[in-house]
């Protein structure tokens, strides 16, 4: 393939976020508004983050699904002051992991700032009207 | 017998802040100080196990530690196993390294300007840090990613903020006692929970001192340690588990293995749970405590708080904890003192801080987001 900085030159802000091929159509999806999640074709395996190989069977045969976009908050964390490097832009925000229905675990941010616990809560993934350019956040339902 | 390891000398700098000073400094002082501990000089050593400052990469550290010095050892490397299991794999390869032949006398250490060396833009540890699948969401530093998985623990064991302080009041208390602590001002449960949130469920007053500091330990073959100054001290038995880098990839609480982990540390040192005079337990953040505790089996899971309010974790108790103050109140220099300050409980030389009778002492860590997780019991040889 071509140098990676001229692709994202022309693919946008989120899909400019991948750091090699094999991570790169999670993020192309992302900016389509897809959750798109590695599957190992040889032991049928979902998961996360994309890789070259299957952390469960080492195969390489990698394929990309499209999620059913919906999850429990395992993890949760309101940033309330913007510490280094921290976007202190978006302080509050609330971090979650989401244990994504096809099994995975996926780091995000919440749509809204949690008020109090919502580890077990259900939520689901929306996407922008410019998803090219703004991630999905989680919504809880 | 003769090829048998011992830990024979510790050093540890004064913790503060020290923008004039060097990482390289700091390290050299603190072996230099471990070598004079231990009666031996900068000419004995012939192998050098370090880690260089993590808020500044940092590449050869080892030969930079070594030049500086003027040694010249067989065997010299940077081990980066993370926190305090950085310190615990280097003095597993040292022992190795002393009972294989290949060295008589070996220098482990870490220590960096952590408070006043940080890159500016730097995370929790060095700017070369790309978490791809985190960072754009805001799950950066080391706040936030153990910010997530005390909500995790929280949740599934119903501990409470309050249990929390208990931890972080009783390394308080500790490090009062500790001349070389960076917070000594007594600290009460109003205090901690009117510290300021940082990142929910995380307190200011859950997060560990950064400092600028640093600690060496320095081990000896048998035969020569025998000709030291100082009371012996072996390390028993250890156990180490990785499981993941990224928090995103944390595998929940049951598969880090603490239970086991320590097991088979204490079973190589011939020893249960019980017979554990002291305890040093990583604590970089207060969850971390609690996480360690409760694992290994100290207290019952989600019991920490009842067992701390006992006063279980303070000084006259049968196994008390982080005696120096920890991370948390001494100061966070990757968890080097808590092996410092096991050697120094096992000689008795604690000051007021010591544990009486202490014969076995425990330290327990980890390093990333409880990525890698260590066990070491080590004991009066």
């Amino acid at each position: 393939m071509t140098t990676r900085q001229d692709d994202h030159a022309d693919r946008g802000p989120v899909a400019s976020l991948a750091s090699s091929a094999a991570t790169q159509p999670h993020w192309d999806g992302l900016a389509r508004g897809e959750l798109l999640i590695p599957r190992c074709e040889s032991c049928g395996e979902f998961f996360f983050y994309p890789r070259e190989v299957c952390p469960s069977c080492a195969g390489r045969d990698i394929s990309f699904r499209q999620a059913a976009g919906t999850g429990t908050v395992v993890a949760a964390s309101t940033a309330r002051v913007a510490l280094n490097a921290w976007p202190a832009e978006d302080v509050p925000y609330t971090a979650v992991l989401v244990r994504l229905e096809e099994g995975v675990i996926i780091p995000g941010r919440l749509a809204q700032v949690a008020e109090g616990p919502i580890v077990g809560a259900p939520v689901e993934v929306s996407f922008a009207a410019n998803a090219e350019s703004e991630l999905p956040r989680w919504k809880l339902t | 017998m003769s090829r048998e390891a011992r830990i024979v000398g510790i050093g540890e700098t004064a913790l503060g802040s020290f923008p004039d000073r060097t990482a390289v400094e700091l390290q050299g002082e603190a072996i230099i100080g471990a070598l004079e501990d231990a009666g031996l000089q900068c000419r004995d050593v012939d192998g050098l196990f370090v880690l260089g400052p993590y808020s500044q990469p940092s590449i050869m550290f080892g030969l930079t530690i070594a030049e500086y010095l003027g040694v010249h050892p067989v065997l010299e490397a940077g081990i980066d196993a993370g926190g305090t299991v950085s310190m615990l794999t280097m003095l597993v390869q040292a022992v190795r390294a002393i009972e294989a032949g290949d060295c008589k006398v070996v220098v482990c250490a870490f220590g960096e300007n952590a408070a006043t060396g940080r890159l500016s833009g730097a995370h929790g540890w060095t700017s070369s840090d790309r978490v791809e699948f985190e960072e754009p969401y805001g799950v950066v530093g080391t706040v936030i990613p153990y910010a997530l998985l005390t909500s995790a623990y929280m949740s599934r064991f119903g501990t409470k903020p309050e249990d929390l302080g208990a931890i972080a009041i009783s390394a308080r208390g500790h490090a009062s006692r500790n001349a070389n602590a960076l917070r000594k001002k007594p600290m009460d449960l109003d205090a901690y929970l009117g510290s300021r949130m940082i990142a929910e469920p995380l307190r200011l007053l859950d997060c560990s001192s950064i400092v600028d500091g640093a600690g060496a330990l320095v081990l000896a073959r048998a035969d020569l340690a025998a000709e030291l100054p100082r009371r012996q001290i072996r390390l028993a038995g250890t156990a180490v588990r990785t499981t993941h880098r990224n928090v995103g990839q944390f595998p929940g609480f049951d598969e880090l293995q603490l239970e086991q982990l320590g097991r088979s540390a204490l079973e190589q040192a011939g020893a249960v749970l019980s017979d554990v005079d002291v305890a040093l337990i990583h604590d970089a953040f207060t969850i971390s405590t609690v996480v360690y505790l409760e694992g290994l089996g100290f207290c019952e899971r989600g019991g920490v708080g009842e067992y701390a309010r006992a006063g279980k974790l303070d000084l006259g108790s049968d196994c008390p904890v982080n005696t120096h103050g920890g991370l948390l109140s001494q100061g966070h220099v990757g968890g080097v003192l808590h092996f410092v300050e096991a050697v120094r409980q096992l000689r008795g030389e604690a000051g007021d801080s010591q544990v009486e009778g202490a014969r076995l002492a425990m330290v327990a860590g980890g390093g990333g987001i409880f990525g890698v997780n260590g066990v070491a019991v080590m004991e009066r040889a």
